[in-house]
């Protein structure tokens, strides 16, 4: 909080202090901790959107290459086929992650709270959840291969980041609730 | 701290302090040489190398970042520009002991190396007296940064905002850095300029103050940010307190020196010396500008009623390189250089009696005699023949 009788010089007349203090309460180092984690959660969130897309751009290529669409599809329904599950993992994997990583920047830079961000959030977690649950299907089936394990790995890792985020929005809207109502009295 | 105020402010320091002109000119002259004494002067003068007080950034670009290279660099700036407050202080959380020991490296003023670095430079000379004007000032200045490598000890993240005083209000501005060196920084447009973010821990643009720019050195400079060692804490930097703070120490410190005080103890300042002045000093530090030589310069001029030439990196060279060698100890160069290893000498011994090998190993004379940096032993002698 800034000192309301600072003037010009007054504070180095008298003391020697400091005109300024530092806000290191516990609500407002909390409202830069859980903006700091919004903003890197973010982050990661795009990050792991980007990796998404190469892996089933990668997956789609290897699929092109099966037997079974080279022997029994038309090359232009495969073609077509291929193109709608990219846009699928397009949607999923990078405008959905775009959305929640937009959204949590601008919260966490104190910008407008929407909730949007959250529900796309959610649906890519519950997209993580589901591959967990197809990836242990295909150990308890002795199917899971090394490409399987770190497909594994890399939905662990966003189902960590969502987690974290969706944690520290909630966290950081709580925080600046109390913030807000102890700089108006008590009320809100 | 930049040159006005380790050259022309040392200068009104020292002469406040009761030193002639003449003595004066000598101090502040090895405060700013401080600044200058890099490897590569040393190498143009044939002078010792362990006497570098600081790295250009020539050497910076072609220094390594191992284990050597890092001691190195901890060495000299440690030493000589951030001067670590409290060797032996643990941070709040639970954490690494690679970690405990950068965090205790960090810069502060009234620590106890402080005051060890007034006490080595009684007697021996102005030289020594200006440098340890050096080493105080910047424990004020670089307050809260390491001198030595470090992501997580020095570097800021982008809550940086400047308060700037206009007309009885303050405003508070986010600071956005550009990275381009090229660039002046203009306080009038808000325009600063920083170090390249590096996520490599022992990366050299990690580097001291490096990531928050030359905020610390601009006396006008008040502002908040935070810090990486704080955890998600805020430091709020007001320059022209501290500086003040920092220039009443050095007239405190330099009575002692001179012989008028006869101990020297942290947390004193001489207050009463610069009342006639204060409103002077004070519009200096506050003006909004990047360099304030000219200010300082004519305040000075104004107490000794003397003129300040210009700092000189090559003043007293000639009087070195024409010395022999049994009298190259005697000229200013070569005080400062006995001045500078005895500085490094000191504060190297204190970290790693600490525990602490950043800045490498030390040695202790009385028990094992002699060993190491060769050009250690111009020192011994020299302390053989006091």
């Amino acid at each position: 909080m800034l000192r309301k009788e600072y003037k010009q010089h007054d504070y180095l007349i008298n003391t020697y202090g400091s005109f300024t203090e530092a806000r290191n309460d516990r609500n407002h180092v909390d409202e830069r901790r859980y903006s700091g984690m919004l903003k890197m959660t973010a982050g990661g969130t795009l990050i792991m959107g980007i990796w998404s897309l190469i892996k089933s751009f990668m997956g789609m290529l290897d699929d092109m290459r099966s037997d079974f669409i080279a022997d029994q599809v038309p090359v232009l329904i495969a073609i077509f086929g291929s193109v709608l599950v990219f846009a699928f993992f397009f949607i999923i994997g990078i405008s959905f992650r775009f959305m929640v990583w937009r959204g949590a920047c601008r919260e966490a830079a104190g910008g407008k709270k929407r909730n949007g961000y959250i529900v796309c959030a959610i649906i890519i977690l519950a997209y993580d959840v589901y591959a967990f649950a197809y990836f242990i299907y295909k150990v308890i089936r002795r199917e899971a291969d090394a490409q399987d394990v770190l497909k594994f790995v890399f939905d662990a890792t966003s189902f960590a980041i969502l987690c974290e985020l969706i944690s520290s929005a909630f966290r950081l809207r709580k925080v600046r609730n109390e913030l807000k109502a102890s700089e108006s009295g008590g009320e809100l | 701290m930049q040159m006005d105020f380790h050259y022309f402010a040392t200068y009104a320091a020292a002469y406040l302090a009761g030193y002639s002109h003449e003595e004066s000119m000598i101090i502040c002259y090895s405060a700013q040489f401080v600044d200058e004494c890099s490897k590569t002067y040393l190498k143009g003068i044939k002078g010792p190398l362990s006497a570098a007080t600081t790295q250009l950034q020539e050497e910076m670009a072609d220094i390594r970042t191992d284990l050597l290279g890092l001691q190195d660099i901890t060495r000299i700036w440690a030493s000589f520009h951030f001067l670590p407050r409290d060797l032996y202080r643990n941070p709040r959380r639970r954490c690494s002991r690679a970690y405990r020991r950068k965090y205790r490296l960090i810069c502060g003023p009234n620590g106890e190396l402080a005051a060890e670095t007034v006490r080595l430079a009684r007697g021996k000379g102005l030289e020594a007296a200006g440098l340890a004007m050096h080493v105080i000032a910047d424990t004020w200045a670089h307050q809260y940064f390491a001198g030595t490598p470090s992501l997580v000890i020095n570097n800021v993240s982008e809550y940086f905002y400047e308060i700037i005083c206009r007309d009885d209000r303050t405003e508070e501005h986010r600071v956005r850095f550009n990275h381009n060196p090229a660039t002046a920084d203009d306080p009038e447009k808000m325009e600063y300029t920083n170090t390249v973010f590096q996520d490599n821990e022992n990366s050299v643009m990690n580097l001291g103050h490096g990531r928050a720019g030359h905020f610390p050195d601009y006396s006008f400079a008040r502002y908040r940010y935070m810090p990486a060692w704080a955890d998600y804490n805020e430091v709020v930097k007001d320059n022209p307190a501290d500086y003040m703070r920092a220039f009443t120490q050095m007239i405190y410190a330099l009575k002692y020196l001179r012989g008028d005080i006869e101990e020297f103890d942290v947390e004193k300042y001489d207050t009463d010396t610069i009342v006639p002045y204060r409103d002077e000093i004070l519009g200096i530090l506050c003006k909004r500008q990047v360099d304030a030589c000219a200010d300082w310069k004519a305040f000075g001029e104004k107490l000794s009623g003397c003129r300040i030439g210009d700092f000189d990196i090559s003043k007293y060279k000639d009087e070195y390189l024409a010395a022999d060698e049994d009298s190259k100890n005697k000229t200013v160069i070569g005080r400062f250089i006995l001045a500078a290893m005895s500085q490094k000498s000191m504060v190297t011994n204190r970290i790693y009696k600490s525990g602490n090998r950043a800045a490498g190993y030390s040695i202790d004379i009385g028990e094992k005699g002699f060993r190491g940096i060769k050009d250690y032993a111009r020192l011994l002698q020299e302390r053989e023949g006091d």
